[in-house]
Parts: C-alpha cells; sequence; structure tokens
C-alpha cells in the first residue's frame, strides 16, 4: 500500500493532525492504530485543558488550544458531530502560607502571559465548588479559563470529520517497525502489510520511543504509569476542575459532562509497569486525599479504575516536528500528561510545519527533538498526577 | 404522579401446590415516607414488589419509569436511594426495620447530607484460600479447601448464602452424591448449614470483590468496611447475568428477566405477573413458565425466534400439557404500557430472522419474561488479564483454562456458570474439581485427594455432559480446555502481570 501522509497513533493527536491536514485540502491521509481509536493514553486522560502553567512555551500554545478547543466545539466545526468544550476553569487550592505566596507569583507569571489567573478567598473557592469543606483552605488559584471536553465525544466527533474529509482510519494495526534508507522513511511494517508513504507523522504515544529506535533515532521518553478512576454518576455538583496543591500526589477531581467524577492522584511508581498492574493502595490512597475536602467522597461508588501514561520528556514538553536523520517524518509525542489539552494545536503545528514549512507559533519551533542534544531544555513546574 | 397501580396490593403468593414459603417476621419501613411491611429475609426490591411497587426509578435522561430486572444483583434496574446512599441494589439488599427507601428520579444528588463517613479501616485478611462467590460452586469449592485444612474465606455480594439454588424448585437427577433426589433450594440450604459449621470457612456476606491488584492482592468491600487479602489461591465462581434484548418498550416495568422472575416467586413467594408472554423457549424459558402457572399465573405463550424449541422435550411438554402454546418463529416486536406492561406485540420471521409484515399479534399481558440465555460474569479475570476467548457455546467471553480449572493468572481458578454456562450440578462438581486443584496445589499431592478429583473429572465429562443434552455446552467448554503444557506456553505469550501462591 503506499499513501500521502502516513499517521502512526490513533488518539485524539493523529486525529487533530489528519483533520487539520485534511480541512487544508491534503489527500490521502492514513491513520492507523495498533488498537482502537483513543486505546492509548488519550482515552485514559481526565480529560483538563489549561493554561495556567508556567513556561512560556507550554502557556502560549495551551492559550492556541483554548482558543481552538472553543472553535471546534462551533457547530459548523465539530459540534455538529457532539465535541464540547466545558470552560468551568480550574481551582488549585494552597493549605499552606507559602503556597499562597507561590500563587501569588505564579498569577503574575500567568497574566503577563495572557492568562486571567487570580488568587482567590476560601469563601470564593466555597461559591465556586460548593460542595466543597473549605475549611482547611487558606487560598485558591483560580483559572477560568480553563476547562474540559469529554473524551468519547471528542474522539467520536474526530472520527467523523475525518472520515467526512476522506481520511481512512485503519485501526488493529500495529507498525511494528519504519523502514528508512538514503535519508528518507520508506515504509511502515504492520502486521496487515508494509505501508509505503511520502510523509511519515509519528504520533504514537506510548509506542512512539520504539518506533523511532527501528530507524536509529533516539528520543529520551518514558512511559510513566499514572493511575486513575472514575465514580458513578451524580446530577452536576460543580464546574471547576480541583487540585489540592498541597496534599501529596497533588489530588484532583472533575465531573465529566456524564455526571462521573474522575479522581486521581500521582503515587510513587516505576516507568513501563504494564497498564494492567493496577495497585491496591491507589483507591485508598486518593479517596482519602479527597475525603479531606469532599468527605461525600467516602460514601460513592467507584465504578472503574486504571492506569494510563504519561509519556514523558526529561523537561515535561511535547516534542514536535522534523528530525535530523530523516527528511519526511515528523513527530508529535512526549506531552509529559497533556497531549489531550494539546491536541488542537498539536493538529495546527504539525500541519504548518507540513505545508508551510514551519509553524506559526514560533514557540514550538523551540520544541524539536533538538533541543535535547544541544542542552536547550525548558522548565515547568505545574504538572499534576 | 400515582405511586403505583396499586400499592399496599398483596402480590405474596399464599398457598401454592408444593411450596410453602416461610417468611420471617413482619418489619416495617418506609417507602417514600410512607410506613409499609414486609417480612424479615426478603429483599427490600422484593418487599416493595410484594406490596405492588412497580417503578423503582425513573430513568437518567428521559425519566422513563424502570421496574426491576435481574433480582439478583447483575444489573441496574433497581438501583434506589437507601437511607440516604444513592443507587443502592435493593435487590440484594435486604430490609430491615425502619429503612428508608426513595426512588431516584434520573441521576442522584451527591450524598452530601450524610457528613462523615461511618466507613471503618481497612482491614488485611489472613487466608490461604479466596472464594469469590457462594453459589453452588463457590460453597462446593469452599467445603473442598476447608476439608483438608485450608483457611478459606468465601465473599459473596448477597446476603444470603446458595446463589441461584435458592430459587430451584425442581428435584435435581443423578445420585445421591448429586443431591439427586433434592430440590434446588434444599441443596443450597444443606450446602450453606455445612459451609456455616466449618472452623476453616469465614463468610463475608454482601460483601464484593473489587479488584485484582499488583502483589496478587484482591481488594473487597464490605458494608462500610474495606478488606485486602493476599490469598494463596482465587477461586472465581461469579455466575452468570440475564440477556437482555432490544425492542421498544424493553425498560418498562414488568419486562423481566426469567431468572428475576423465579427468584421473586420461588424464593419470595411473590407472584411476578398475572399473565404472561415468555420470550425465548429454552430450558429456562419453559421451567419458569410452568412455575408461573403452578404459582397461579395466566401464561399466555411462549415465543421462540429459532425454528425450533432450544429446551429439552420433557420440560416442553409439561407446558404444552397445559394448553401453553410455543410459537416458534416467532419473535417480540414491541411491549407497550403507561408504568406497566399492558400488552406486547408478537411477530413471525423469516428464515433469515427478519419480521414478517403483516403477521403481527398483540397479547395482552402484564409479565413479559426474558429468556434468551445468560452471560457468564468473567469481569474479575478480564480485569486481572487473563487469556480469554469469546464461546458462543459458553455465553461469552470466558478464560482459558487447564482441565483443573485454573486460568493464566496462576493460582487462579474458575469453577460454575462464570466458566461457561450450564447449570448447577455442574457447578458443584467443577467447584469441587477446582478446590481439590488447589488442594493438591498447597498442600501437595495425596493420593486420596486426586483420585477423588479425577472421579468427578471422568464423571463431568465423560458421563454426564456426555449427555446428547449437554452437547453444546460440552463443546464449548472443551474449546477453552487446554493442556498444563499449552497453559505454560499461553503464560509466555502474555505474561500475567499478578499470580497468587509460590510458583
Amino acid at each position: 500500500m503506499k499513501v500521502n501522509i502516513l499517521i502512526v497513533g490513533g488518539g485524539i493527536s493523529g486525529l487533530s493532525i489528519a483533520y487539520t491536514l485534511a480541512k487544508r485540502g491534503i489527500k490521502d491521509i492514513l491513520v492507523v492504530d495498533a488498537n482502537y481509536i483513543g486505546s492509548g493514553s488519550t482515552g485514559r486522560c481526565a480529560t483538563g485543558i489549561r493554561a495556567s502553567f508556567t513556561s512560556e512555551e507550554h502557556v502560549v500554545l495551551m492559550k492556541n488550544s483554548i482558543e481552538l478547543w472553543k472553535k471546534l466545539s462551533q457547530p459548523e466545526e465539530l459540534g455538529k458531530y457532539g465535541l464540547q468544550f466545558d470552560q468551568g476553569g480550574y481551582v488549585w487550592i494552597a493549605s499552606k502560607e507559602e503556597s499562597v505566596e507561590l500563587f501569588k507569583k505564579l498569577v503574575n507569571l500567568h497574566n503577563s502571559l495572557g492568562v486571567p489567573t487570580r488568587v482567590v478567598s476560601p469563601e470564593e473557592l466555597k461559591e465556586l465548588v460548593p460542595p466543597i469543606r473549605a475549611d482547611e483552605a487558606k487560598a485558591a488559584l483560580h483559572d477560568p479559563t480553563a476547562g474540559k471536553s469529554y473524551v468519547f465525544d471528542t474522539l467520536h466527533a474526530y472520527i467523523k470529520a475525518c472520515k467526512e474529509l476522506g481520511v481512512r482510519i485503519m485501526t488493529f494495526t500495529p507498525v511494528r517497525k519504519l523502514v528508512a534508507g538514503g535519508g528518507k522513511v520508506k515504509a511502515a511494517v504492520t502486521d496487515k502489510g508494509s505501508i509505503e508513504a511520502d510523509t511519515f507523522i509519528v504520533a504514537a504515544g506510548s509506542g512512539s520511543k520504539k518506533l523511532m529506535e527501528s530507524i536509529g533515532v533516539d528520543i529520551p521518553l518514558k512511559n510513566l504509569p499514572r493511575h486513575i478512576m472514575i465514580t458513578e454518576a451524580f446530577k452536576p455538583a460543580f464546574k471547576p476542575l480541583v487540585i489540592d496543591w498541597d496534599a501529596g500526589g497533588a489530588p484532583y477531581i472533575v465531573q465529566t459532562k456524564e455526571g462521573n467524577f474522575i479522581i486521581a492522584r500521582e503515587i510513587e511508581e516505576e516507568p513501563e509497569q504494564p497498564l494492567g498492574s493496577v495497585r491496591i493502595d491507589f483507591l485508598p490512597k486518593v479517596v482519602s486525599a479527597m475525603a479531606k475536602w469532599f468527605p461525600w467522597i467516602k460514601r460513592i461508588r467507584v465504578l472503574r479504575y486504571w492506569i494510563g501514561y504519561y509519556v514523558t520528556s526529561p523537561d515535561h514538553h511535547p516534542i514536535y516536528g522534523p528530525v535530523d536523520e530523516y527528511e519526511n517524518i515528523y513527530l508529535a509525542c512526549g506531552y509529559s500528561g497533556h497531549g489531550y489539552m494539546l491536541a488542537p494545536v498539536t493538529g495546527k503545528i504539525i500541519t504548518e510545519w507540513l505545508l508551510d514549512g514551519r509553524p506559526s507559533i514560533p514557540q514550538a519551533e523551540r520544541l524539536t527533538l533538538r533541543r535535547f542534544k544541544e542542552g536547550r531544555l525548558i522548565e515547568e513546574f505545574a504538572i499534576v498526577g | 404522579m400515582p405511586c403505583t397501580r396499586n400499592l399496599l396490593s398483596d402480590r405474596r403468593i399464599w398457598s401454592h401446590p408444593i411450596l410453602t414459603f416461610k417468611r420471617g417476621r413482619k418489619v416495617k419501613f418506609f417507602f417514600e415516607g410512607r410506613e409499609v411491611e414486609a417480612y424479615e429475609g426478603e429483599s427490600i426490591a422484593a418487599a416493595l414488589y410484594a406490596i405492588g411497587v412497580d417503578i423503582f426509578s425513573y430513568s437518567i435522561k428521559l425519566k422513563r419509569p424502570r421496574g426491576a430486572f435481574c433480582m439478583i444483583g447483575k444489573c441496574s434496574s433497581c438501583f434506589m436511594k437507601v437511607d440516604g446512599i444513592p443507587n443502592t441494589r435493593t435487590c440484594i439488599e435486604p430490609v430491615r426495620e425502619g429503612v428508608k427507601v426513595e426512588r431516584q428520579k434520573g441521576l442522584a444528588e451527591i450524598p452530601t447530607n450524610g457528613g462523615e463517613s461511618d466507613v471503618e479501616d481497612e482491614e488485611v485478611l489472613e487466608t490461604d484460600v479466596l472464594v469469590i462467590g457462594g453459589g453452588p460452586a463457590g460453597l462446593s469449592a469452599a467445603l473442598a479447601t476447608a476439608k483438608y485444612g485450608l483457611k478459606t474465606v468465601i465473599v459473596n455480594e448477597h446476603f444470603k448464602l446458595g446463589g441461584q439454588l435458592l430459587k430451584q424448585t425442581h428435584k435435581f437427577f443423578g445420585s445421591k452424591d448429586l443431591f439427586g433426589g433434592l430440590r434446588g433450594f434444599q441443596i443450597g440450604e444443606e450446602l450453606s448449614r455445612k459451609v456455616m459449621g466449618n472452623p476453616n470457612i469465614k463468610v463475608l456476606l454482601q460483601t464484593v470483590a473489587y479488584g485484582i491488584f499488583r502483589g496478587g492482592w484482591v481488594g473487597l468491600a464490605g458494608k462500610n468496611k474495606l478488606y485486602r487479602v493476599k490469598p494463596k489461591a482465587v477461586i472465581v465462581a461469579s455466575g452468570a447475568s440475564e440477556n437482555f434484548l432490544t425492542f421498544p418498550g424493553n425498560d418498562l416495568p414488568g419486562v423481566m428477566g426469567a431468572g428475576g422472575a423465579q427468584t421473586l416467586m420461588n424464593e419470595y413467594g411473590i407472584l411476578p405477573g398475572d399473565e404472561v408472554l415468555t420470550v425465548g423457549s429454552g430450558n429456562v424459558g419453559l421451567i419458569v413458565s410452568y412455575q408461573l402457572l403452578q404459582a397461579g399465573a395466566k401464561v399466555k405463550a411462549i415465543v421462540e425466534i429459532l425454528p425450533e424449541i432450544g429446551g429439552w422435550f420433557v420440560h416442553a411438554a409439561k407446558v404444552r400439557r397445559y394448553g401453553i402454546p410455543i410459537l416458534t418463529r416467532h419473535t417480540l416486536k414491541a411491549v407497550w404500557g403507561r408504568e406497566r406492561v399492558e400488552g406486547a406485540t408478537i411477530v413471525q420471521v423469516d428464515e433469515k430472522f427478519r419480521p414478517i409484515p403483516g403477521t403481527e399479534k398483540d397479547i395482552e399481558c402484564d409479565l413479559v419474561l426474558i429468556a434468551v440465555g445468560l452471560t457468564p460474569d468473567t469481569r474479575l479475570f478480564a480485569q486481572a488479564g487473563a487469556v480469554m476467548r469469546w464461546v458462543p457455546e459458553a455465553g461469552g467471553p470466558v478464560p482459558l483454562r487447564t482441565r483443573y480449572l485454573e486460568v493464566s493468572i496462576p493460582g487462579m481458578y474458575i469453577a460454575g456458570d462464570a466458566s461457561g454456562i450450564e447449570e448447577a450440578t455442574t457447578a458443584m462438581l467443577e467447584g469441587e474439581i477446582a478446590g481439590l486443584s488447589v488442594v493438591t496445589k498447597l498442600a501437595g499431592p495425596k493420593a486420596e485427594v486426586i483420585e477423588r478429583r479425577e472421579k468427578l473429572l471422568k464423571f463431568l465429562w465423560d458421563e454426564y455432559r456426555a449427555s446428547p443434552l449437554m452437547a453444546r455446552a460440552k463443546a464449548g467448554k472443551e474449546s477453552v480446555t487446554v493442556s498444563e503444557e499449552e497453559m505454560e506456553e499461553i503464560r509466555k505469550w502474555n505474561p500475567p502481570f499478578v499470580s497468587f501462591g509460590v510458583r
């Protein structure tokens, strides 16, 4: 088989890239996934979307992404297929004085980069999140531009829109290796035969590193298992995603549009643990952490608990764009836990790289693989769970 | 909105040709603020059904009335708010003095008014063997492991042991060794008695095994209490759930699983309906129809989409003798009614199972029994990463297993309907075989144990399942039974993340 553009990875990034390319009139795009659509980190994510980061790169990219999420949710784009962006905000709770001081600094930084966060009182926190017991909160950082988008609706919408634009999608087609020669990638070897393409895009999430190794390119990614669970559904109780900044593992909670609560926190974990390898200590840890703020949490039932990988780069920023060794392959991976929220801007960046030679957002150009060789790592410390 | 059709009516069966129902003392409880009566030993769902409650909740999006369906905790049809806790499965929650029960209209509010939870600290349980499920397979398995001195814990979601034996009122075939001549509920009671009296067995009722975790931990959730246990072996005998069908009106109260109706009628002595249409002519459909007749209901017809009757001749002959038409090549087109089934439309189908226009026929009835098979409850195996296969003859996805019933997760065993749909006798046989396999593994091979296990295996495979009536089930089980060597190979290709016991 031969195609114009082969996108390896049918998660939100791969679909967003396919959609954006197809919208600009590119034909003969094929997306392949080793499993089903969204079966990797996308379908396992907490669905939060925010721009309140601490690096210029993250903030600028995420701001762009939020604008795109808003646009995508309009009826004339993906809204007609069910994609919704719910701008319910993020709330970070501080229970220590030094965290309040940090929040003030962060707010200054956010504001200077155009993200209108602010520090709010426990009373205001209670207004934003009515069923919270806010006694132990000293203050909270509120990001009103942040939000969430229900992952299955979003995937469904992307699939429909992609197909409508002529993008082909092959599921259950693992790419075992890439084949290269003469400075170009030639083909992807799958279980269903070899696929040649003029251009290759690797948006293969936790499988990206191994795939690139097959053509001798080392991308410094680690798959960090992150544990997460969802409860039974209730009437809408509060809109923002709530993070306890001062508790170990930064526990967070968000209510989905279907009414379930997604709850998670970081626990100490070795990279590359198998995805099925759930831990009995996670549930009590995450529940007791959240019960401090929401005592009723202990009375509701857990429906599912799963692991997803944070495909993590050394500086917690994505790896975008071309690689030095080959002229026709582009990377879109290593989001370190932020691939879902970045997806719309990921589509824009990769599309522009392909069609215009460079992305219109200059910060994206700093995020190529080359930065690790050149030691130009970017700092970010607002990483959650 | 009217509360029910006829609240405070009495659907309890007070005279029955072969059964007498032992009822506990009267208790009073509250249904939507109103004081009502029940008998101790009844589930909340059964007690409500008995006094005429058809609607157990209103659906999440369209607020459609919903009735109870499976009556054994395998579906979500009877979710209600019980003492402030929403989404409680009232079919496996015992009625008790003063309990407050309310219907949910759409999604429930978060239970903020409960304040601090009364959940106790997590307890670590020490045991050799964990048996999940207290039906015929689980009880037999536990008796086998306990007999050889292994400390055994049984967890059971229901507040009673015995599983689906408790609703089986027919006499079992076979030798005395296999409880031949006894009725199912009597077998259930006898097994429960033996289990409760065994010092090596600890029983946790109303407790669910919620997951299998790294390091061989199993999580158990009881009433307001969590346990974690690291057994040397796990036997999962989690049973099965009734299949459902898609048709307009399938969520109307009065559309009920045949097994659900059987639970109401035979276990609690409550008549599930007066005029019945049964969908499916397998053994369950035939037997439950006959039992409904005995209990005083009128069975209008049994429809069967296939060209021939699914169940055994002996059962079909019984219902025919009472003049119940068994309509083959017919299916259910729709069910109608306002707050409960008032009737159903059936239709003939062609050889490709497509409805033939013009052959529709309306049947007035207040109960539509869905008797279209069962699906093994294999969720714990799937979650633990056991290698599974879709086997239509077994009723769905089931794990591969050795002849000794160990699956690809070392130290994890399967028995009963979870391993593929059969019936209670095979469940008891498999339970004991699994139990003896655990004994062999943990206590070392003993001639007596191996001899007994071989005898059971031989009987199960070469005699019991050799009957042509068992051919389909046998084929299903054969297709997922592998040799010990094959299982080692399977494990190499699908390395399990978890295992039980020392290897």
